[in-house]
């Protein structure tokens, strides 16, 4: 009985480590959706360039602090640039024309990898100083990186509601969500906003990509693998809501995670089952504000 | 009149006496270039077992001076990118406009079976060279359709019984959610309760996922004396590497089909892999001469050691060119084709190997443990082992 | 604009003969390309008409393959019997996710489509009853006698090719009616501004869900004859790449007419054929267009042929019909 406790409380981190990584990836996704109101089917892509970058810098011999930096650095630059060419027209154009531009974009960085790093899956060692265990009692040990995971994203978590709640960039990209139009009307410079959220969002997916690394393996498409579970978290949690995203990214997580051990061949399904329930109830999401467009 | 001299008659008879023993070999028809449509995967994920096994074929096309019963041979890649929907098209291709006299390939079971029509029906001889799919060789058989890699079963089952002589009674299994992982688990479930034995739990992770740590959990908590897994490529390297690093190893000792530990896996398992039990059709260990010979030709043309996949590729190459040789090189007459290539039987690098009535190979079995680093041979599991034919009237 | 009339009726001509003129390697692109523009087609009613952007229209084309062939497979259900099977099953599907779908809008509506189509895609993927991911291969296709005129059998590549042939042609004629019936105005009214459309009375959710439901047909008939014609069928059919796909054909093609979806099947198909030949980063050259497609380029192939022609008619100074 102890035995399955313990299980059962260790399998209750997995989830909580894999929810905390929907969680900061789906951020990103869910404000550059609410605020800019793009869909970027691409984010999954800049989460595996995340990777990749991270990887390519440690395999160069580069420290890994040094390399985390320098993936973070390169990837907001394409960013910019990204957003000041392609995604800027993106906001005023339809639906049909944003799914498409961005699949584009997905089948090039996928394309890109390949032809880079080839097709293999490749996978990353947990930094030499990260890679023990703690002690979680009962004479169990848990991997001292997942709970670091768990650990970074709850800060990121709050890092970002302090910078929402508090700083007047903040509180005019939650207006932004909230009304666009009306936001833009006040004399808000909405191009500013954007820049500076998709930036935002977007870092904050490659910032997953890399924490995810020596837990995940790299491979073509690894951004698709996580971008449709995202995409699960933002419709529970609400586009654009910082709460929503955190409660969705650990409800999925969890939900995944003990999904499969409990009932393995039902467990893909499930989490949509789970949303959808949800969904009928409340259409907008747990957390979501009424869309302005 | 004309004079007949003893000598010139003499002369005339012998020349056509000689005449008549020179041997057929080359058709009297102008020689076309032989076909071969490799349907494997070029590019994404299996990319390096599709130029494995394209490499253990040009091997064996080498060593027939890349000549078979007098024809040149003209090798046709079509990249299957593992999705079967582009791998029809590519066989119709080859089969349609190509005309290619055979089909070698996949290395994916769906892939397989989504050409298998096409081989079927376009009366093309298919050997294939990877995929273990059951289906080929029992309802999904067909005249043209020849295996030199292995059944899924026949990788899977023997565990069963052996692990079971070994005393072990309760077994945890685990394999990537695909039909093929689940599969194996299947057949080896089979054998392993019918002799006795119990199963504890099955965890079936998603194909690409690597996250195995809520898997170990449950294999730990489950009270299993052994796991016995389905895992491939890099699969492979992350649950025994993970599996390692939770604890496991040395604590519940860890078996698999061989592919948990294949040449090209080890050496990112490192230390890992130490000790782990494998049934399998092939190991580089092997001392049979053809073996020894085989890496060492691979080694000279390729500068690298070959895998289980160069070895069907290379069978696959030598089972052609020996069924051409009884037929003279005639690729037109399908049936007379069919009827060689049931005749042949290949000493291979794996050992010896024929075709059984529904065109698996006949084959051994062994069980592989790896020590300091090498798949060693500790077993055999079954001698000359037939997949079983239900399903296919051949 | 008597050319947009001539145009079809000579494309029709054409694909009339093509058995008795082209290799029957040609004969079966042709057939995937109708397949696929019947597929094309009826996501456009949803997309290019009503403007819902479903990206999860495959699961429809892969459940309508699915169910031919479990029939097949499981019972020897013969298949003219299969086909009104198949597309029920599918429109059901469509009904299941479109009731949840049509409560919802814009941006909630293309992720609601994604999300729940992979519902479908794991449960036949995980599901060993259906072959997993291995598929299911169907070991013939069959055949069916005609009014006791004459015998169809599929078996036979250019019977096959007909028998396809009349039902895209019947597809696109109900389509096309469709479209300019009421309840096509209607439809091309949500599109436009559903809101006002709901402020004058009309139920529009209703409406967006028999459309919904109609084009789950659409796409359940078109994956009943994909699976007949490859006589396989494997979850891959209902990812959400394909869904992708399906949408690049609109795309590039020109959605919201009738000829562009058509058109766009049939590049796709020749790029991916003829591309895919060349090098096998083909996808990187896909994806570029895309963008510059979507950035510069204002519709579809079509109605850039047409701008183009009817521009030029112009400029020739002839008077326009």
């Amino acid at each position: 009985m102890d035995e399955l406790l313990v299980s059962a409380f260790v399998q209750v981190l997995n989830g909580f480590q894999l929810g905390f990584l929907y969680f900061m990836f789906a951020i990103g996704l869910s404000l550059i959706l609410g605020v800019m109101g793009v869909v970027n089917l691409a984010h999954g892509s800049f989460y595996m360039l995340g990777a990749y970058l991270f990887y390519a810098g440690l395999q160069a011999g580069i420290p890994p602090i040094l390399a985390v930096l320098a993936a973070l650095a390169s990837i907001v630059a394409l960013s910019a640039g990204l957003e000041k060419t392609i995604f800027r027209s993106l906001r005023n154009r339809s639906h049909l024309d944003q799914v498409l531009l961005t699949y584009g974009l997905i089948l090039i960085a996928n394309e890109l990898i390949t032809m880079i790093w080839g097709p293999t899956i490749r996978s990353v060692d947990v930094p030499e100083v990260l890679s023990g265990s703690i002690s979680i009692g009962f004479g169990r040990e848990y991997p001292l990186y997942r709970v670091l995971v768990s650990v970074i994203g709850l800060t990121v978590g709050v890092g970002v509601w302090l910078l929402l709640q508090f700083t007047r960039i903040g509180i005019q990209v939650r207006a932004g969500v909230f009304d666009r139009e009306m936001t833009s009307a006040l004399g808000v410079d909405v191009n500013r906003v954007s820049l500076l959220v998709f930036g935002f969002g977007i870092a904050l997916a490659a910032f997953a990509g890399i924490v995810a690394a020596p837990i995940l393996s790299l491979y073509p498409g690894m951004g698709e693998t996580i971008l449709i579970p995202a995409i699960m978290v933002v419709i529970l949690g609400g586009l654009g809501s910082l709460k929503g995203a955190f409660v969705a990214g650990i409800v999925v997580g969890m939900v995944e995670t003990l999904g499969r051990v409990t009932i393995p061949e039902l467990s893909n399904v499930t989490i949509y089952l789970v949303v959808a329930a949800i969904l009928y109830l409340r259409p907008e999401g747990l957390f979501g504000a009424r869309i302005s467009k | 009149m004309f004079k007949f001299s003893r000598r010139g008659f003499l002369a005339a008879g012998t020349v056509a006496a000689a005449g008549g023993f020179i041997p057929n070999v080359y058709p009297v028809r102008a020689a076309s270039p032989l076909k071969l449509g490799l349907v494997l995967p070029y590019s994404s994920v299996y990319a390096t077992l599709g130029e494995e096994i394209t490499r253990g074929l040009e091997l064996a096309l080498a060593e027939e001076g890349d000549a078979v019963a007098g024809r040149s041979v003209e090798l046709i890649r079509q990249d299957t990118e593992v999705n079967p929907k582009t791998a029809i098209q590519g066989a119709n291709r080859l089969v349609k406009q190509e005309g290619v006299d055979f089909l070698v390939g996949p290395v994916s079971s769906a892939v397989a079976a989504a050409i298998r029509n096409v081989a079927h029906n376009g009366r093309t001889h298919l050997i294939v060279a990877n995929a273990g799919h059951d289906g080929l060789s029992r309802d999904l058989c067909s005249p043209f359709i020849y295996r030199t890699s292995f059944s899924n079963w026949q990788v899977s089952a023997p565990m069963g019984d052996w692990m079971y002589k070994q005393g072990i009674r309760r077994v945890m299994l685990a394999a990537s959610n695909y039909a093929g992982g689940t599969l194996m688990l299947k057949h080896f479930s089979e054998r392993f309760q019918a002799a006795g034995g119990e199963i504890a739990g099955e965890v079936l992770p998603d194909l690409k996922e690597i996250q195995y740590a809520p898997f170990l959990e449950q294999i730990r908590s489950s009270g299993a004396e052994a796991v016995f897994c389905f895992f491939a490529g890099n699969a492979a390297v992350e649950f025994v590497k993970q599996y390692s690093q939770f604890g496991l190893q040395g604590q519940i000792p860890l078996y698999g089909c061989g592919f948990l530990t294949t040449s090209d896996v080890r050496p990112a398992q490192g230390e890992a892999s130490e000790g782990v039990r494998t049934t399998l059709h092939y190991a580089e260990t092997l001392e049979n001469p053809q073996n020894v010979a085989f890496r060492q030709a691979f080694q000279d043309r390729y500068g690298s050691t070959p895998s289980l996949y160069a070895v069907q590729g290379y069978d696959s190459g030598r089972a052609i060119v020996e069924a051409l040789k009884v037929t003279d090189g005639n690729t037109d007459d399908k049936d007379a084709l069919s009827r060689a290539l049931d005749g042949v039987v290949l000493d291979s690098p794996r050992g010896r190997m024929s075709f059984s009535p529904n065109h698996d190979p006949v084959q051994d079995v062994y069980v592989l443990e790896v020590k300091n680093g090498q798949n060693v041979v500790i077993d055999t599991a079954a001698k000359g082992l037939a997949t079983p034919t239900d399903g296919c009237s051949l | 604009m008597k050319f947009q009339k001539i145009i079809p009726a000579g494309v029709f001509a054409a694909l009339v003969l093509l058995p008795f003129l082209a290799s029957p390697f040609h004969m079966d692109m042709a057939i995937r390309i109708l397949i696929l523009a019947m597929l094309a087609l009826s996501l456009d009613l949803l997309v290019g008409h009503a403007k819902m952007i479903s990206l999860g229209h495959a699961a429809f084309f892969g459940i309508g393959a699915y169910t031919v062939a479990l029939l097949a497979d499981k019972a020897g259900v013969p298949p003219l019997l299969a086909l009104p099977l198949s597309v029920l099953t599918a429109m059901t599907a469509a009904f299941l996710v479109g009731i949840l779908a049509v409560r919802t809008r814009g941006i909630y509506f293309v992720l609601i489509t994604l999300a729940f189509s992979q519902v479908f895609y794991y449960l036949i993927h995980d599901s060993a009853f259906t072959g997993g991911s291995d598929g299911i291969v169907l070991m013939e296709r069959g055949s069916f006698d005609l009014l006791g005129l004459l015998v169809v059998n599929l078996d036979e590549e250019r019977d096959l090719y007909f028998f396809v042939l009349v039902l895209t042609a019947i597809v696109t004629t109900l389509l096309y009616l469709l479209i300019h019936s009421p309840f096509g105005q209607i439809v091309k009214g949500i599109g436009l501004n559903a809101s006002r459309l709901e402020s004058v009375g009309f139920d529009t959710r209703r409406y967006a869900l028999v459309t919904f439901v109609i084009a789950g047909g659409g796409a359940g008939l078109a994956g009943y004859l994909f699976a007949l014609h490859q006589i396989f069928a494997d979850p891959t059919l209902l990812s959400w790449h394909m869904s992708g796909q399906i949408l690049i054909m609109l795309v590039l093609g020109g959605s919201g007419t009738l000829v562009g979806p058509i058109l766009g099947a049939l590049l796709i198909t020749l790029l991916e054929e003829y591309l895919g030949a060349y090098t096998s980063n083909w996808k990187l050259i896909l994806g570029i267009v895309l963008v510059l497609f979507v950035l510069r380029v204002r519709g579809g192939v079509w109605p850039w042929i047409v701008r183009t022609a009817t521009a030029r008619g112009r400029r020739d100074g002839k008077v326009q019909p």
